[in-house]
């Protein structure tokens, strides 16, 4: 058995069908063509899985990973990400949460948990380094994620643990469920509560006493003060606003880009955004910044309302995405309903992108006439009716009523239900919407939203760099100065894309937080190299991580084709090739679909996938170390070339 | 006699983040396990408290009087420190510390405490790379606290009655 420095060198199973726990040595090919984290998930599930598997059954696994760097002094270190098959896309479902959770799992001396079978009643898993146990959880079914935090922590006897549960909406496997740690940390995409409610699994809590080792500890110190300051000098202006603002500051910045989702996303610029911007939110709500672990930007502010009909809320991490959510996309202007209902989301254990994607997909539907008051039980959902939305919120979680069973399917299928053209004004890739950022004023963004393999999605490239970076950096680190315009659809948006996607899946295996590596080049190529040699000892080079992104993201690749993706799921939803914008900077712009088949080809090619079907070869396939995929994939009849 | 320093805490500040913690086990054990770390922060999200424990270096201080082999005894500078080989871990110190200061190594068995890292606490370093200007962890002289202290009070009138009164510069 290897030495393992970063890594923990176990991976832990637990199986909820026969309450058995077995350990296993982590392989050490795992470790260095997969990294860690979303790597090693991705794997896994692709190695276990059977075509097809229904993601509520028994069958399907929910994989809890952290990777080498996570819980080290590595800055931002503190995520891990949770995968499974997702009920919402049907594919690939992964989601990545900050907090303390993945450390303390590290801590407790395990790389990932993979929880397999599922429990006849309500249990949560208890570790504490090398003891697990499954324990009966009758008590804690139907409460919320933070009382059944506290009631853990009270079992437990240490408020130092970290819980990752879930609420009632993953208990009732509602589409948008998230699984919440540290009351208020989401790995909300994909449905994954969902899948942790079908397991009937309200928690997992974990003490970590072990710790990690790392191979050079001095030079993980350096590395911390190295690269903060690189953050600090080459990404001032960020560092600087990100630190004070956190996320929703972004409310004003993509007003100014024109990019802020407007009505279900028909519009660009909100008429009232300034009711939403930083100035209403600071300093009268919050009283103090929070943060993950191991964290030098600490976005996340604590908020409080004192007075007025949402008096004594509290939150933390209240964010963007709850901003455009429950503002601007449904035409509501109260911060104090946005931060409310964010609060409420955690609460239920739901996401709120999700969740305030379908509430304005019905917001739509009603003032269009498809959806009528006998469908939404009463409630009425004109644009900009604030007074339903928290209602919503809770009936979406329980499945209350009509409305309630309609919410909890997600936009695509509850417009698939109702029919009547419902399915134009589902703004969802693959069956999930991705973060709020319009497509038409961002390129590159928008081009990542449709090929990312988790469904619509900003964060698998995190693309702020479009308009970021210079010309002069996106020629050296790209290889093309063409991608630097976000208006612009040049081919050459394949290839930001592509290297993006790279950078982003080396941040998810290592386990930091992306925000960490934004705007200056340096922290994406020369950051994750040095943190992990520093960590792992291993003698990691830029092409190596490269590589294993590329492998990585064609095995995704490889699980969506093997459920029945291909090139024709790569497509934005059509409101963006139709619909210009009316106003704002983004005025007239609508996604080219012309244009949209040449950047596909051209991203299929850099990727070394059929550019006909969007399947990957079997000679990438195999450069990649992946021969097996490409048999398995040969005898489904799903490899370019033979029986396409 | 050298010059005395101790840790100060802004608990109003500190966000959680445990990279104290963090980079003090890797400091003092060369692993990370913040269960071997002499700062320890409890954090509760949800009502936003998040408050680092350390030890204070008390002028008087209840451990090194509670210490009933003398394992543990103040230096020239004022630092309380535990002598690992002397100590026979019956704890009487960790019931005495009125912050909870002091902790228990779950490997060696014995009670660990900060020792402010002989002069340079990586703590501080640190946590002030993070927050270059809202200070959570300030390494201060004894004697410089209630200036501290003064200072903070004073910034805080200052902010009240700048929120009243506009006082911005006047522009022409």
């Amino acid at each position: 058995m290897p030495e393992w420095y970063g890594w923990a060198g176990t991976i832990l199973r637990v199986n909820l069908t026969d309450k058995t726990v077995k350990k296993e040595p982590l392989p050490e090919y795992l470790a260095t063509q997969f990294i860690g984290g979303r790597g090693f998930n991705s794997k896994i599930l692709f190695d276990h899985l059977r075509p097809g598997v229904d993601p509520f059954s028994p069958e399907n696994l929910l994989i809890f990973g952290a990777g080498p760097c996570t819980g080290t002094l590595i800055p931002c270190s503190g995520r891990f990400t949770i995968s499974t098959k997702s009920p919402v896309t049907g594919g690939l479902g992964d989601a990545n949460s900050g907090g303390h959770f993945g450390p303390q799992m590290k801590w407790a001396g395990y790389d990932m948990i993979r929880v397999e079978g599922k429990a006849e009643k309500p249990v949560y898993v208890w570790i504490e380094d090398d003891n697990v146990e499954i324990r009966d959880a009758e008590h804690l079914w139907g409460l919320d994620t933070w009382i059944t935090t506290n009631e853990i922590i009270k079992d437990v006897g240490d408020p130092s643990i970290s819980v990752a549960c879930i609420g009632p909406a993953g208990e009732n496997m509602v589409a948008s469920a998230a699984i919440i740690n540290e009351y208020a940390r989401a790995a909300a995409k994909c449905g994954v509560g969902a899948v942790m409610g079908s397991k009937k699994l309200k928690a997992v809590a974990v003490r970590g006493t072990k710790g990690i080792r790392v191979a050079d500890p001095k030079g993980v110190v350096d590395v911390y003060f190295k690269y903060v300051r690189i953050l600090k000098e080459e990404d001032e202006w960020w560092y600087n606003n990100f630190s004070k603002y956190g996320t929703p500051m972004f409310v004003d910045q993509y007003q100014g880009l024109g990019a802020l989702p407007t009505y279900n996303w028909s519009e660009g610029v909100f008429e009232k955004a300034d009711e939403l911007g930083v100035e209403k939110l600071y300093p009268k709500y919050v009283k103090k910044k929070r943060s993950c672990f191991a964290c030098v930007l600490h976005c996340s502010p604590f908020i409080l309302i004192e007075e007025g009909p949402y008096a004594g809320f509290t939150g933390e991490g209240v964010e963007y995405e709850a901003f455009t959510g429950f503002g601007s996309k449904i035409g509501c202007a109260n911060i104090e309903l946005v931060l409310a209902a964010g609060t409420m989301c955690d609460r239920y254990g739901i996401d709120y992108i999700s969740c305030a994607e379908v509430i304005a997909w019905a917001f739509e539907c009603y003032n269009r006439g498809i959806l009528t008051k006998e469908d939404t039980d009463g409630l009425d959902l004109t644009w900009g009716n604030e007074d339903v939305v928290l209602e919503l919120i809770r009936r979406l979680a329980y499945r209350e009523g009509k409305i309630g069973e309609l919410l909890a399917l997600g936009s695509r299928k509850a417009a698939q239900k109702i029919g009547k053209g419902a399915e134009y004004y589902s703004m969802t890739i693959k069956g999930q919407q991705p973060g709020s950022m319009d497509p038409r004023v961002l390129a590159a963004w928008g081009f990542s939203y449709a090929v990312g393999n988790r469904g619509g999605d900003h964060l698998r490239t995190h693309l702020v760099c479009e308009y970021m970076f210079t010309p002069e950096e996106m020629e050296k680190y790209v290889g093309t100065a063409a991608a630097s315009d976000r208006f612009g659809w040049h081919v050459a948006k394949a290839d930001l894309v592509v290297w993006s996607e790279n950078m982003r899946t080396i941040s998810n295996c290592m386990e930091h937080c992306t925000y960490f590596n934004r705007g200056a080049p340096r922290l994406y190529v020369e950051f994750p190299v040095d943190a992990l040699r520093a960590v792992t000892g291993l003698d990691w080079t830029y092409e190596k991580l490269v590589e294993c992104a590329h492998r990585i993201i064609t095995l995704e690749r490889a699980f969506n084709v093997r459920e029945g993706f291909s090139r024709k799921d790569d497509y934005l939803p059509e409101r963006f090739y139709k619909e210009p914008l009316t106003k704002g900077p983004g005025r007239g712009k609508v996604v080219p679909r012309d244009h949209w088949e040449k950047l596909l080809d051209r991203y299929y090619t850099l990727r070394g996938w059929d550019t006909k079907t969007g399947w990957p070869t079997r000679e990438t396939l195999e450069k990649l170390g992946l021969k097996y995929v490409a048999d398995q994939l040969e005898e489904l009849g799903k490899l370019p070339g033979k029986g396409a | 006699m050298g010059e005395r320093y101790f840790i100060m805490v802004d608990y109003q500040r500190c966000t959680g983040c445990k990279l104290c913690e963090t980079v003090c086990s890797l400091t003092k054990t060369g692993t990370v396990n913040p269960a071997k770390s002499r700062i320890r922060v409890i954090v509760k999200p949800h009502i936003g408290v998040d408050v680092p424990i350390l030890c204070y270096h008390c002028e008087d201080p209840p451990c090194l009087n509670a210490c009933p082999v003398g394992a543990m005894h103040r230096d020239e500078r004022g630092v309380v420190i535990i002598d690992e080989e002397k100590c026979i871990g019956c704890k009487a110190c960790i019931m005495q510390c009125p912050f909870g200061a002091i902790f228990f190594d779950p490997d060696k068995r014995v009670a660990i405490k900060c020792d402010l890292c002989g002069g340079d606490p990586a703590c501080v370093k640190v946590c002030n790379e993070a927050f270059p200007k809202d200070k959570v962890l300030t390494y201060v002289k004894p004697k410089d606290v209630a200036k501290w202290k003064m200072l903070m009070r004073v910034k805080q009138i200052e902010e009240s009655i700048l929120k009243t009164y506009r006082a911005e510069p006047l522009v022409r």
